[in-house]
């Protein structure tokens, strides 16, 4: 049995995302960019909330989001699992959220006033540093 | 007045002078989780504490606590009933070991001496210290201890970390995170610190004047709320007419609007009202919050 | 609630520790210096005025601390009674006091008593106890004025202090009497030791006890706030016979005269020729006053000493000292400090006796010591059931000795040793109205002026004045009788009675409890006029709707309403004042 992988994960309270945001979220980012294996085992709720000093109930609530987005999978009496990622997400779905993402990202950056082409440079970047161990 | 509700009140009002302390509240707190109380200076939070655990009766209303009539609390109650508040008083001139032999004596059937040895580890006490000696975060660590180690079934902190430095604070969270979820065990918290009261509470109470002003899970009431960034030329419309109005700022000739319960109409309106740019932005809870008390003094006067 | 009592005793240990010491220190060192104070019955009053104020700073101290609303509440938020609580805490603070006052006290009569020339009675440890009540008594009063609701709170000490001072009681039963006021403080103190302090007792039994004790104290406040604010509107509008000039021949006028003038204005008033005879014969002769009858008579077993118990025979160098249990003086003498034997009269003492100048009086007998062979000889023995009540005065030829039924003159012969010859001189009042007495030896008759009228000025009694004449064969005549006026108004003098005549009862029955006064208070009885029954039943009748009114104002129950309006009408004005106070307040 795999033992528990290390979450390396931090909160920010005054960040506009609430607290389950955030840790679904980073554990998104981690189960994508290939930190955290298909089959690790992740921290349990009480382990990961004492972690990050929040409430049990806020991580169960993450944990819970994520197992039902399929990111996770839940052993019964073992615990929860990173799930094999599969495309869950219709074309449609996948559209909207890239607008909702593409939204966020420029309402936060519109008051720094940058070049655009710059900005989407960046992003072209930080996309391929993700890109090698996303598989379809 | 059922057992299922940890904290109950019907109608409570208790005048304080010719203010009202407690305006006609109604709150019903389920068993279970942690409950944040907030509210600004003068909301009531203090007296609804006193008033729960029948140190002050009320002028309407009842109150009442784990299902018990809160002026009529049994000692039966009271063994089941933990209270911090943020004086942290311990008799000063007591050894912290004569406290602690006071406390086990009362809760022998019920004392948690895991709980609290988790608790004091974090502090560096000795027995035979004085507790008038102590630093106001060991006395901090020392009373949530004994507060945790008498296995209450409804736990009441009132600022318990008012005036402590950071890492007692710290400790102070982590040890009553670790106490969460155990044995259907209730937790009320009441606080300033926002960012604590994000970390901690499964739901948010909002008094406001002595009133209930929202009870929602924290992101409930986040949800609710955004931030618009529109430049609305020259002064804009009157407070009165923008609706859902939280807050308004002008700086540097753009208008800042915080609304709550407003869809993607506002962008339509603020649109109407001559803007060009329109943003929406979602809120951290302490804006919110912040906001939200506030409302009734929306901003500079327009 | 054994571990709080512990915890609550061991942060005052030390300070009791320190301060017992001290007070033991503070009493051997004061006897050495000054070994006769221990006897002297105003400094042990003095003593208990300090032990009663020092538990009070003690129970206002450890109260005030807990009163305050987060001390309180850690206090009281345990799964323990709230009576529970006050045992442990308060009952450790009485703890201390005790410890810090009973404990020297008995020490020192411990060390008074294996020394050879004192002597200690079962009396003198009665005492030491007694100390310690009146310390607890202080104790309990400052803890109730600090838990209680302000605006009611300092009624404990009003009542507690009145009570404990004023009453009369002796030995054992003064104890009875201070035990009585702990018990009753005790549950004035569970009354005030609850979660929501700011209200009064929700148990009818201590809000009874509460507001009754509250009445009592506003009852007291109102005799002598009322009494005093009465007589200065008097003198601020110039009429107060005490303070401005009194009117002429009226009752002020009669009580600081003096006695030739006394006795000549009585005659003058009789228009009658003898009474105008012996008024020619007057001017000139000397008028001597004797001493009317003392505040209290020494009783056996009493905790302090109405007078002086010791007395030195020079001749034989022995310095007696009068002991209750021995019923005897024991002496000790002078040059190697070594006990010279008990010295007693033939027949027993009926009563402890009072050294008067170098004579004994004891009950109704008059002791001298016979010089030449060291022992008590009886002078004079009153006729039975009779008491000497005040200190013999030797007027010319005679001594006059003043019994509670008729005044004595003996002849002076009889102190030598000579068969006592006396007239008897039958007072016309009672002796606890006497206020003065005045005697003139004339050559063939002597007169004799008795002014009657104790607390016949500012209060209810009757004032009156006899002036008789008695010839050596023992004829008494009477040759004048006047009444005096009151000067003051009824509603002054009876607002004893019309401000609540249940009350004024009450009162009065709880400063005799356990006295032994007896025949030396005995009064005339006071007739009250009727229009003051009157006008207490009026007022009673009044307060009773007020009371109604305010009852309904508050939203009191309709149960609890007729308590309150009965009780008024029972009581009287304080009572409705009572209810103000300590009666549910938000509507």
């Amino acid at each position: 049995m795999p033992r528990t992988t290390p979450l390396a994960i931090t909160i920010a309270p005054g960040d506009g995302r609430s607290i389950a945001g955030q840790i679904v979220d980073g554990i998104r980012r981690r189960v994508s960019s290939g930190e955290l294996a298909v089959g690790a085992q992740l921290p349990s709720v009480r382990g990961l909330a004492q972690q990050l000093a929040v409430n049990p109930n806020t991580v169960s609530k993450a944990y819970g989001e994520l197992v039902a987005g399929g990111w996770l999978l839940s052993r019964a009496g073992l615990g929860l699992y990173v799930a094999a990622q599969r495309d869950q997400l219709s074309a449609v779905e996948r559209d909207r959220r890239l607008d909702a993402a593409v939204d966020r990202f420029v309402n936060d950056v519109v008051a720094i006033r940058c070049n655009p082409d710059d900005a989407v440079a960046r992003v072209a970047v930080a996309l391929d540093a993700l890109a090698p161990r996303q598989s379809a | 007045m059922t057992a299922a509700l940890a904290v109950e009140t019907r109608g409570l009002t208790r005048l304080h002078g010719r203010k009202r302390a407690l305006d006609g509240l109604d709150l019903a707190l389920p068993r279970g989780g942690i409950h944040a109380v907030i509210g600004s200076n003068g909301a009531g939070k203090s007296t609804l504490f006193r008033l729960l655990l029948g140190f002050q009766s009320p002028d309407a209303g009842d109150c009442f606590v784990l299902g018990q009539r809160s002026n009529s609390l049994t000692p039966a109650d009271r063994k089941r009933i933990g209270f911090v508040n943020e004086e942290h008083v311990l008799p000063g001139w007591a050894r912290v070991d004569t406290v602690l032999d006071v406390q086990r004596s009362h809760f022998a059937d019920r004392w948690d001496a895991r709980a609290f040895d988790a608790v004091i580890a974090c502090f560096d006490l000795s027995g035979r210290q004085r507790v008038g000696q102590l630093s106001r975060g060991e006395r901090a660590g020392f009373n949530l201890a004994l507060a945790l180690a008498q296995s209450p079934d409804l736990l009441i902190l009132d600022e318990p970390t008012l005036g402590l430095d950071v890492v007692a604070r710290k400790r102070l969270l982590e040890a009553l995170i670790a106490t969460v979820g155990e044995e259907d065990r209730t937790i009320v918290y009441c606080s300033h610190q926002i960012d604590e009261v994000e970390r901690l509470a499964d739901t948010l109470v909002v008094l406001e004047r002595g009133k209930l002003a929202s009870f929602s899970a924290p992101d409930a009431l986040c949800d609710r709320i955004t931030q618009w960034v529109a430049d609305v030329p020259f002064k804009g419309p009157y407070h009165d007419a923008v609706p859902g109005l939280l807050q308004h700022r002008q700086i540097d000739g753009v208008h800042h609007y915080i609304v709550i319960d407003q869809g993607e109409a506002f962008a339509d309106f603020l649109r109407a009202q001559g803007a060009h740019t329109v943003q929406a932005m979602p809120v951290p809870l302490d804006r919110a919050v912040d906001a939200f008390l506030t409302r009734n003094h929306a901003g500079p006067a327009r | 609630m054994f571990e709080l009592y512990k915890a609550e005793c061991r942060r005052f240990a030390r300070w009791a520790m320190v301060i017992g010491a001290l007070h033991l220190a503070a009493l051997l060192f004061i006897d050495r210096l000054f070994p006769g104070l221990r006897d002297e019955g105003e400094v042990c009053d003095i003593l208990g005025a300090v032990y009663g104020v020092s538990g009070a700073i003690l129970g206002v101290y450890q109260a005030a601390a807990y009163a305050r609303m987060n001390h309180w509440i850690t206090l009281l938020h345990r799964p323990l009674a709230p009576w529970r609580i006050m045992l442990a805490v308060s009952g450790a603070g009485a703890t201390m006091v005790c410890a810090a006052i009973l404990l020297p006290l008995l020490l020192f009569t411990a060390s008074q008593a294996v020394q050879v020339g004192h002597v200690v009675d079962a009396r003198h440890w009665l005492l030491a106890v007694a100390g310690a009540l009146i310390a607890t008594i202080g104790f309990l009063t400052g803890s109730c004025a600090a838990l209680a609701p302000r605006r009611y709170g300092w009624t404990a000490v009003v009542s507690v202090a009145i009570l404990t001072a004023g009453n009369s009681a002796v030995g054992a039963g003064a104890l009875l009497c201070q035990a009585a006021i702990v018990v009753i403080l005790f549950f004035l103190l569970a009354g005030a030791f609850r979660p929501d302090r700011a209200r009064a007792p929700t148990n009818p039994a201590l809000l009874a006890l509460t507001a009754g004790v509250a009445a009592l104290s506003v009852y007291f406040l109102l005799l002598i706030g009322g009494g005093f604010l009465y007589q200065m509107s008097l003198v601020a509008i110039g009429r107060n016979a005490l303070v401005n000039m009194p009117p002429p021949g009226g009752l002020v006028e009669a009580s600081r005269a003096d006695g030739d003038d006394l006795i000549a204005a009585a005659l003058r008033a009789a228009h009658t020729p003898q009474a105008d005879a012996v008024r020619a014969r007057l001017p000139g002769v000397d008028v001597a006053r004797i001493p009317v009858a003392m505040e209290a008579l020494p009783a056996w077993g009493e905790l302090t000493n109405s007078g002086p118990i010791t007395f030195a025979d020079s001749s034989r160098r022995i310095e007696w000292t009068f002991s209750h249990d021995a019923r005897a003086f024991r002496g000790i003498r002078q040059k190697d400090l070594q006990p010279a034997g008990e010295l007693r009269p033939a027949e027993a003492f009926e009563a402890p006796p009072l050294r008067v100048g170098d004579m004994m009086m004891a009950g109704g007998s008059l002791y001298v010591l016979d010089a030449s062979r060291g022992t008590l000889e009886r002078r004079v023995r009153l006729p039975e059931g009779e008491l000497i009540v005040a200190r013999p005065k030797s007027v010319g030829p005679t001594v006059a000795i003043l019994g509670n039924r008729a005044l004595h003159l003996f002849d002076k012969t009889m102190l030598d040793g000579a068969a006592p010859r006396a007239v008897a001189v039958p007072l016309p009042g009672a002796i606890g109205d006497l206020r003065r007495l005045d005697l003139a030896h004339l050559p063939d008759v002597t007169i004799v002026s008795f002014f009657f009228g104790r607390d016949s000025i500012e209060g209810p009694a009757a004032a009156w004045q006899s002036v008789v004449s008695v010839t050596p064969d023992g004829a008494v005549r009477t040759l004048a009788r006047r009444s005096f006026d009151p000067e003051f108004s009824d509603a002054l003098r009876y607002r004893a009675y019309w401000l609540s005549p249940a009350i004024h009862v009450v009162a009065d029955a709880a400063g005799k409890v356990g006295g032994t006064a007896g025949p030396i208070q005995q009064r005339a009885p006071v007739q009250v006029p009727r229009r003051v029954w009157i006008a207490a039943i009026l007022l009673s009748i009044l307060a009773a709707l007020c009371a109604a009114l305010l009852a309904r104002r508050r939203r009191l129950s309709t149960t609890a309403a007729a308590a309150w309006s009965l009780a008024t009408l029972a009581l009287g004005l304080p009572m409705l004042i009572s209810f103000w106070l300590t009666g549910k307040r938000r509507p």
